[in-house]
């Protein structure tokens, strides 16, 4: 499905959205430092991750917080290093080609990229963009 | 507010065919109009209206009336990301109802429609990047007047 593809604004008119990643604070280190890696594999796991699941901070997260998902990742995978968040500003010409107003308008807080749809945009602007990870306590 | 899913039309065809069923399933799922959050209401809604125990895995869905046959629904083609979305969604809203009930990831608990609507459903559920299951038991019966203004008012 074609989405998000649209003229892009210029520079001067570029309006920047905080995104949050909940996962472990080992995954978050390497996302932050080379990206989202689609071809990513869980320990133990045989599938590729695809895509990167990021929300607005300003929610509303109706799919749950990505502090719950950062807590229960790490259950899930102790030896990580334990929750955490990672933050990231991006514009919104880079989250408008991952906007699909069908299955993940942003009112519902869910900014999906993947393959063919934002992805490669995220990805090739990632080391400009402004990213910190935020531990979180241990569950 | 209305539901996306016409509660109307939904309430008003309460005798649908399979084949109708079918095609109304079929366009909750490919066709929502409010992105992941209603459909999933909306899939709720057809589930209670009809009394369905319905079953989704990326290569297979399916649903049957209680005591029924199971009938599959084919052509419902979504991409990963959507599915889990929705099975993330089927997650937050069981620990709504009872919270740390159940993992993002994992799990078997229950969720209802609307606060106050009495309506409970039993989900069983898997969502990691190696398998994703839902399996969605509606209340059985046809929903009170209470439930059926809850959706309506939705």
């Amino acid at each position: 499905m074609e989405r998000g593809r649209g003229p892009r604004p210029l520079l001067a008119e570029q309006a920047m959205a905080i995104l949050l990643h909940g996962t472990t604070l080992h995954r978050a280190e390497r996302i932050m430092a080379h990206g989202p890696d689609p071809d990513f594999i869980e320990p133990g796991g045989r599938v590729r991750a695809e895509g990167f699941s990021t929300c607005l901070e300003s929610g509303p997260f109706p799919l749950g917080t990505p502090e719950e998902y950062a807590r229960r990742k790490a259950t899930a995978f102790p030896a990580e290093g334990g929750p955490a968040i990672l933050r990231v500003d991006v514009s919104d010409d880079i989250i408008v080609f991952s906007t699909d107003e069908v299955f993940f308008p942003l009112s519902q807080g869910l900014v999906q990229f993947d393959e063919g749809a934002g992805l490669e945009e995220l990805r090739a602007e990632w080391s400009s963009l402004t990213k910190r990870i935020v531990s979180l306590e241990s569950p | 507010m209305v539901l996306a899913y016409e509660a109307n039309r939904i309430f008003g065809k309460s005798m649908n065919t399979t084949a109708q069923l079918s095609g109304i399933i079929r366009g909750v799922l490919t066709q929502p109009t409010g992105g992941i959050v209603r459909l999933v209401d909306n899939l709720l809604v057809v589930c209670l209206e009809h009394g369905l125990q319905f079953e989704w895995q990326p290569d297979r869905c399916r649903f049957r009336s209680f005591g029924g046959n199971w009938e599959e629904l084919t052509d419902v083609s979504i991409r990963q990301s959507v599915f889990r979305a929705v099975l993330a969604r089927v997650a937050a809203l069981c620990n709504e109802r009872t919270p740390n009930s159940v993992s993002p990831y994992e799990g078997q608990g229950e969720l209802s429609l609307g606060e106050d609507s009495g309506a409970v459903y039993r989900v069983t559920f898997i969502n990691t990047p190696a398998a994703q299951k839902l399996e969605l038991l509606a209340p059985a019966g046809r929903p009170t007047e209470s439930v059926q203004q809850t959706i309506k008012d939705m």
